[in-house]
């Protein structure tokens, strides 16, 4: 058992990661006795497992994930909408409402062009993606903006237990919603928005440097100068 | 087309190198802002861009594989990229440097992850001075690593040659021309196969032997030019 | 599949333009970041690459010698072509020009041609037989929005730059070289009409929200040598003569941007 990479640096498809009887998880390739790495990104060593960290990419669809996507076109009784992802999604009528009175123009209901929160009901074996928006907070998305950032990099928008977005929430006090497909819609005052805007383009910038929460922390203080504790003091 | 030029004057090329060095070589990654995964090679004088797009579901229909995904490369050469101005639009030979480029990039890619999509990869070469179909090549296995695409490792590719009954490495535009023969490779460095071979002129058993291995070296220093286009941009990028 | 753009991004410029904002934080009159290369591709006779903002552009300059037309037996012969190949955009296709390509290349064509930027007359070898014959050719690397000023930019530059062989009587080379006789400095100026805003410089976003554009192409003693308006919708008269107005100051200063990459050249 040996590493031939320290954990947590930039890997490229081919290279080397470790010798030996390693569990391998996601982005990682088998060559004889060599675990290599098959893309380019972070490794991770935890305990006896490795993973790579893809750095791009586009979307991988999976069960339960919730997306943001457009609606691209209409077919006789479903949706198909752009998730950023390899295939395109498909939205039944049926998933999309809890009632449906009248099918004969879904044009009435959605059109193209909406942003729709959705939640991925399936992903089929011949990769048909199946979406649901039936209960809140699924549904058409209305005013506001969408930020399109790497797939691979969401979970840093989110932070460890939800950290980072609880940050941008509470010091930007905008609406925001994560789609894991990289797609996140944010609604408040126009200047918070911007911010918010900001900060989530430098987190996908940075999402592979250390000390990420502080800068974003660092950062969101330094644009409007005012921080947690003096917005926590003024709920109080 | 014998002419009447001297190759080597002691014992260094005409544009001064050593029988086995390489040009000049630059890589730059993520240079387009539409494409999925971009690159930009600068190889002695040739200038060549290449866009990756995809995965996405393949079009026209009837090109979907139900279990992988299928690869399109597309070769072009800029009507101002060569002395005598080539015609613009698609060409024979374009074809042709599309089809082996496919072949030399499809076994390292792992395109089963994503039935019924294409991953396109566009070359565009706009200066040419001999060896863009290497070039084109390493410059693409770059350009789809960068767009995220799994694969079992970077295809770096190289000519090796034969001018005045010696064999040498990458050749420039007068041994090309006016040399004896050119085997262009590209290679699988972890496999160690060969994904691109292509030979034309006049080579004996051993010469080819000896353009092989020489072929390889420069592979691997390719290779290795690549792996530091890669991570350089992500390590050189501005934190504040 | 990406060439639809989200109702909350088309709302989200709309209301911003309203506001005399624009989404990338720009004004209305400005244009994005502008870098101009010369002399990129050395096969080419001449060549230049253009950036504006991310949309990136590279034409090259060949030159061959051929019969005159009948009808201009006096006069060199000038080619533009415009290639949108699918490197630039998923929306691109390979194949023969399409409409889009055919008229970009039309539009730089005629800015240039008509401003009389280049003296065809010196481009004649022998009178009726021989001539020069000058092919632009445009190719879109990344398009990112308003590909005519991008374009036109670089073919401007691209002839500027632009080193032939002298040739002899009968049309031969020599060893030396020689610049086109270039007179002018055409510039085009693109301009972009959404709701009742009208916005220099459009971005991709703001292109497939507009209602219509129009490009001026104006020259150094502030003619006007080409217009085109494109897409459906229209302008009102004051309207244009604003936008010819501020076209104008715009193209004198990329002209002096050009001057200054010119004089670096020599």
């Amino acid at each position: 058992m040996e590493f031939l990479v320290k954990d947590r640096s930039i890997v490229t498809p081919g290279m080397a990661i470790a010798k030996g009887p390693f569990r391998y998880e996601y982005g990682v390739d088998k060559f004889e006795d060599t675990i290599i790495s098959s893309v380019l990104g972070i490794v991770y060593i935890e305990n006896d497992g490795i993973r790579v960290v893809p750095l791009e990419g586009k979307y991988m669809p999976k069960t339960g994930d919730d997306v943001i996507g457009t609606i691209v076109s209409i077919n006789p009784l479903s949706w198909d909408l752009d998730i950023n992802a390899p295939y395109l999604a498909n939205l039944h009528v049926q998933d999309a409402l809890r009632y449906v009175k009248d099918t004969s123009n879904l044009e009435r209901i959605f059109k193209v062009g909406d942003v729709i929160y959705a939640n991925i009901k399936d992903v089929g074996e011949s990769s048909d993606i199946v979406l649901q928006s039936k209960e809140r907070p699924y549904g058409k998305l209305k005013w506001g903006r969408v930020v399109k950032i790497h797939a691979t990099r969401v979970p840093r928008v989110i932070g460890k237990k939800g950290s980072m977005i609880k940050l941008l929430k509470q010091m930007t006090r905008c609406e925001i919603m994560v789609g894991q497909n990289g797609n996140i819609w944010i609604k408040g005052e126009r200047q918070m928005e911007d911010i918010v805007e900001r900060a989530i383009l430098k987190i996908d910038k940075e999402a592979h440097i250390p000390g990420l929460t502080d800068r974003i922390k660092k950062y969101l203080k330094q644009k409007y100068q005012c921080n947690i504790r003096c917005y926590k003091w003024r709920k109080t | 087309m014998e002419k009447d030029i001297k190759f080597f004057t002691n014992g260094k090329r005409i544009d001064g190198r050593a029988i086995d060095e390489l040009r000049n070589i630059k890589i730059e990654v993520g240079v387009f802002k539409r494409a999925d995964g971009s690159s930009y090679i600068e190889w002695g004088g040739n200038k060549i861009y290449c866009a990756v797009y995809g995965p996405r579901e393949a079009y026209p229909r009837f090109l979907q594989k139900s279990d992988r995904a299928i690869l399109k490369c597309r070769y072009n050469m800029a009507s101002f990229a060569v002395e005598e101005r080539k015609r613009p639009g698609p060409s024979r030979r374009g074809v042709e440097i599309g089809k082996v480029t496919q072949g030399a990039l499809e076994p390292a890619l792992i395109l089963e992850n994503f039935p019924k999509c294409m991953i396109e990869v566009n070359i565009e070469v706009i200066q040419a001075d001999a060896g863009t179909r290497c070039a084109g090549i390493t410059a693409a296995s770059v350009a789809l690593a960068n767009a995220g695409i799994p694969m079992k490792e970077l295809v770096p590719a190289c000519a090796a040659g034969k001018v005045e009954d010696k064999i040498v490495l990458d050749l420039c535009k007068e041994e090309d021309n006016y040399g004896q023969a050119d085997l262009p490779l590209a290679l699988l460095p972890r496999k160690n196969e060969f994904s691109l071979l292509q030979m034309d002129g006049d080579l004996t058993e051993d010469q080819l032997e000896e353009a092989i291995e020489l072929g390889k070296k420069g592979c691997l220093q390719v290779h290795e030019i690549q792996k530091e286009a890669l991570k350089k941009k992500y390590i050189t990028e501005d934190v504040f | 599949m990406s060439s639809v753009l989200s109702d909350i991004k088309k709302d989200y410029i709309i209301s911003l333009l309203n506001n005399g904002k624009r989404d990338d934080g720009r004004n209305l009159n400005d244009m994005r970041d502008l870098k101009i290369e010369l002399g990129i591709a050395n096969k080419a006779e001449g060549s230049c690459y253009v950036q504006i903002g991310d949309t990136k552009v590279i034409a090259g300059v060949k030159c061959e010698t051929g019969a005159p037309f009948p009808d201009t037996p006096n006069q060199g012969v000038f080619t533009t072509n415009a290639e949108l190949i699918p490197m630039a955009s998923p929306d691109f296709e390979a194949g023969p020009p399409r409409e889009d390509s055919i008229e970009l290349a039309r539009i730089v064509d005629r800015g240039i041609r008509e401003s009389g930027a280049i003296d065809f007359e010196k481009l004649v070898i022998k009178e009726g037989e021989l001539v020069r014959v000058l092919f632009v050719d445009i190719h879109v690397m990344d398009y990112n929005g308003n590909l005519f000023d991008a374009a036109g930019i670089a073919s401007i530059g691209a002839l500027y730059n632009t080193k032939m062989p002298v040739l002899d009587e009968e049309g031969n080379k020599t060893e030396e070289l020689m610049q086109l006789p270039m007179r002018k400095i055409p510039i085009p100026c693109t301009y972009a009409k959404i709701a009742n805003s009208i916005l220099y410089d459009p971005s991709i976003e703001e292109e497939s929200v507009m209602d219509s554009r129009i490009t001026v192409t104006t020259e150094d003693n502030g003619r006007i040598s080409a217009m085109q308006k494109g897409d459906v919708g229209s302008f009102k008269k004051e309207e244009i003569l604003d936008i010819v107005r501020r076209s104008k100051i715009r193209g004198d200063e990329i002209r002096s941007i050009l001057k200054e990459k010119f004089s670096e050249m020599r």
